[in-house]
C-alpha cells in the first residue's frame, strides 16, 4: 500500500480569486501586446491484460484499471492549455486535464494555473499551481504525443504520489557555451487523491524541490531532490468498519537522476530514483533505460524497468521488472498511432487482486494500444 | 464558406505533401535584422527547437516545403520529431512556438521591425533589406 500517482485537486478558491485578481490588474495597467493562446492534447488508448486476477492502471487515483476485459480509460486523457501573455515578461499559464479518478467520474481538474514573470533575463519566477519537477519527463508525463513511448514506466513515474503543488518555484537558466543549465527551485504545499482498495488523502507539506538540468546538443542530464518536510496519508476504512485511519506523518526524501539523448534518430533515456523516508516505509530505488531508434515515420522502442522496494510498507517483495517492447507511427499530422507489448509483474499499480493472484505472483502480460494528438 | 475552402485546398496541400518526396526547395537563407548581431548556427538551431528564447523565431506556415525543408536542413528531423518536441516544450507552459509568417515579405517585414526576430525564406527572395546570417543548401 504505496503512494503512485493521485490527482492534484480543486484548487482553493481563494487562490483563484488571487490569481483572477492579478491577471485583471496586470491587464488593467495597460500592459502592452497582451495574447492569448489555447492548445491541447489527448490519448485515447485501449488496455488488456492477461489475468483477470487485478487491475492494471497507472496512477494511484484510479480505482479501476485493464484485466482480461479491454480497458478504455487508463491512459486516456484530454488536456486544455490556455496561456495570456501580457508583454514580454509577464504570463499565465493555465491546464485544464481529464482523465479518469476513480471507478464513476471523469472529472476534468486544474493540473496547473500559474503566473509567470520574467524579473530578467534568464530569471523566471511562478507562483500558483505547478508542476512537482520531481523528474526528466515531470512536465509533460501527460502529453502522449510527446514521448516516444505509449507510457512513462511505472517504476519511476508510477512510485511518486503528487503530480502538482501549490506554491512559488524560482527557474535560473544561463548557457555557458553550448550548454545551457537550467536551475529549479520549488516550494509550496500539495495534495492529492490515493485508491489502494481504500480511498484517502494524501497531503504533502513544506515541500522543497531543486533540480539542475544541463542540456548540450542532443544531449539532457537533470538531477533533481524534492524533499516533503510532512507527508500524510489518511484512508477512509469505513468499508472494512474501522472509521477513518491517519498514517502517521513522515518525511520523505526524493532523488531522482535522468539522462536522455535524441539526435532525431536514435533516442535513449534512463532514470533512477531513490526515495528515502524517515522512518523508511515507502524506501524504494527504482530505474528504466528505454531505447528507440526512428526509421522514417516509425519509431520501435524497448523499455526496461526495475523497482527495488526497501521499506516494509510495501504489499510485495523482492525486485520487481517490467520489460516492454513498442512502436510509435506518426502517421498524420498531429497524430501518433502506439502499440506497446509489457511482460510486468505484481507492483504497485495492480489493484482489487483476488488472494489467487497476491499468492501467485505471477508475471502479467498487458497489450496497450494508443493514438495520442495534439492541437 | 471561404474558410472551408481554404481548408480544403491547405488540405490538398498536405496529402500532395505526402504522397510526393520532399523535394529539396532550393537554398534556405536565415535572416536577421540589418543590425542585429548574428547567432551561430547552433543558437538558430536552440531557437527554432525551444531550446533558447535569446530569439523570437518566424515559421512558414505549417505543411509548407519550405518549412519541412528548412527543419530537415537545420535539425535532420523532420515535422513530426519537431511538433513532438514543440509539444513537450508548450504543454509545460515554457515556451510556445514559432509564429508563423505567411511568406518571404511577411518575413522581412517582421525581422526589420523587431531586433530579436528571426526567420527563413528562399535565398532568392532575399535582399538588402535583411541580414543573411545562414545559408542552408
Amino acid at each position: 500500500m504505496i503512494e503512485p500517482m493521485p490527482t492534484s485537486p480543486r484548487l482553493p478558491r481563494r487562490s483563484i480569486a488571487w490569481l483572477a485578481v492579478a491577471l485583471l490588474g496586470t491587464h488593467g495597467a495597460g500592459a502592452q501586446a497582451q495574447e492569448f493562446h489555447t492548445s491541447g492534447f489527448g490519448t485515447v488508448s485501449a488496455v488488456r491484460t492477461d489475468n483477470d486476477g487485478a487491475q492494471y492502471r497507472i496512477r494511484a487515483d484510479q480505482a479501476r484499471g485493464a484485466d482480461k476485459t479491454v480497458d478504455y480509460g487508463v491512459d486516456s486523457n484530454l488536456g486544455l492549455q490556455a496561456t495570456a501573455t501580457f508583454g514580454d515578461r509577464v504570463s499565465a499559464v493555465g491546464q485544464l486535464l481529464t482523465a479518469r479518478k476513480n471507478s464513476a467520474n471523469i472529472r476534468p481538474r486544474i493540473e496547473w494555473l500559474y503566473l509567470q514573470g520574467r524579473l530578467a533575463d534568464g530569471v523566471d519566477l511562478r507562483a500558483g499551481r505547478l508542476v512537482m519537477p520531481v523528474f526528466l519527463l515531470s512536465d509533460s508525463r501527460n502529453v502522449g504525443y510527446a514521448a516516444h513511448w505509449l507510457r512513462s514506466p511505472l517504476e519511476v513515474y508510477g512510485i511518486y504520489s503528487l503530480s502538482s503543488f501549490d506554491g512559488v518555484q524560482g527557474v535560473l537558466q544561463h548557457r555557458f557555451g553550448e550548454t545551457s543549465v537550467t536551475a529549479q527551485l520549488s516550494a509550496g504545499r500539495s495534495e492529492g487523491k490515493l485508491y489502494t482498495g481504500l480511498t484517502g488523502d494524501i497531503t504533502g507539506r513544506r515541500i522543497r524541490g531543486l533540480s539542475l538540468t544541463a542540456e548540450r546538443g542532443d544531449w539532457t542530464l537533470r538531477v533533481g531532490q524534492t524533499v516533503i518536510g510532512d507527508l500524510q496519508m489518511v484512508f477512509d476504512a469505513t468499508p472494512l468498519g474501522l472509521g477513518t485511519i491517519a498514517l502517521p506523518t513522515v518525511r520523505d526524501k526524493f532523488t531522482s537522476y535522468g539522462l536522455q539523448y535524441d539526435d532525431g534518430t536514435r533516442v535513449v533515456l534512463a532514470e533512477y530514483a531513490v526515495r528515502r523516508q524517515d522512518t523508511g516505509g515507502a524506501d524504494s530505488n527504482s530505474g528504466y533505460v528505454s531505447a528507440g531508434w526512428r526509421f522514417g515515420k516509425v519509431l520501435p522502442y524497448a523499455t526496461y524497468g526495475n523497482l527495488n522496494p526497501k521499506g516494509n510498507q510495501f504489499t510485495f517483495s523482492g525486485i520487481r521488472t517490467t520489460k516492454a517492447v513498442g512502436a510509435r507511427w506518426d502517421v498524420a499530422r498531429n497524430i501518433a498511432l502506439k502499440a506497446q507489448f509489457e511482460n510486468t509483474e505484481r507492483h504497485l499499480q495492480f489493484i482489487n487482486e483476488t488472494p489467487s493472484f497476491t499468492a501467485s505472483d505471477k508475471r502479467v502480460n498487458v497489450t496497450s494500444l494508443s493514438l495520442d494528438f495534439v492541437f | 464558406m471561404i474558410r472551408f475552402h481554404a481548408r480544403f485546398k491547405a488540405a490538398c496541400a498536405a496529402v500532395l505533401m505526402l504522397a510526393t518526396s520532399a523535394a529539396s526547395a532550393g537554398p534556405i537563407a536565415v535572416v536577421v535584422h540589418k543590425d542585429a548581431p548574428a547567432p551561430t548556427q547552433a543558437e538558430i538551431a536552440d531557437v527554432y527547437l525551444g531550446k533558447s528564447q535569446a530569439l523570437k523565431p518566424l515559421d512558414a506556415p505549417e505543411g509548407s516545403p519550405l518549412r519541412a525543408d528548412f527543419y530537415r536542413k537545420l535539425t535532420g528531423r523532420d515535422a513530426a520529431q519537431i511538433k513532438s518536441m514543440w509539444s513537450r516544450i508548450v504543454f509545460t507552459g515554457k515556451g510556445s512556438p514559432p509564429k508563423e509568417a505567411a511568406d518571404a515579405a511577411a518575413v522581412k517585414a517582421a525581422v526589420a521591425a523587431d531586433a530579436k526576430a528571426i526567420g527563413y525564406l528562399d535565398k532568392a527572395a532575399a535582399d538588402s533589406s535583411v541580414k543573411v546570417v545562414l545559408t542552408l543548401d
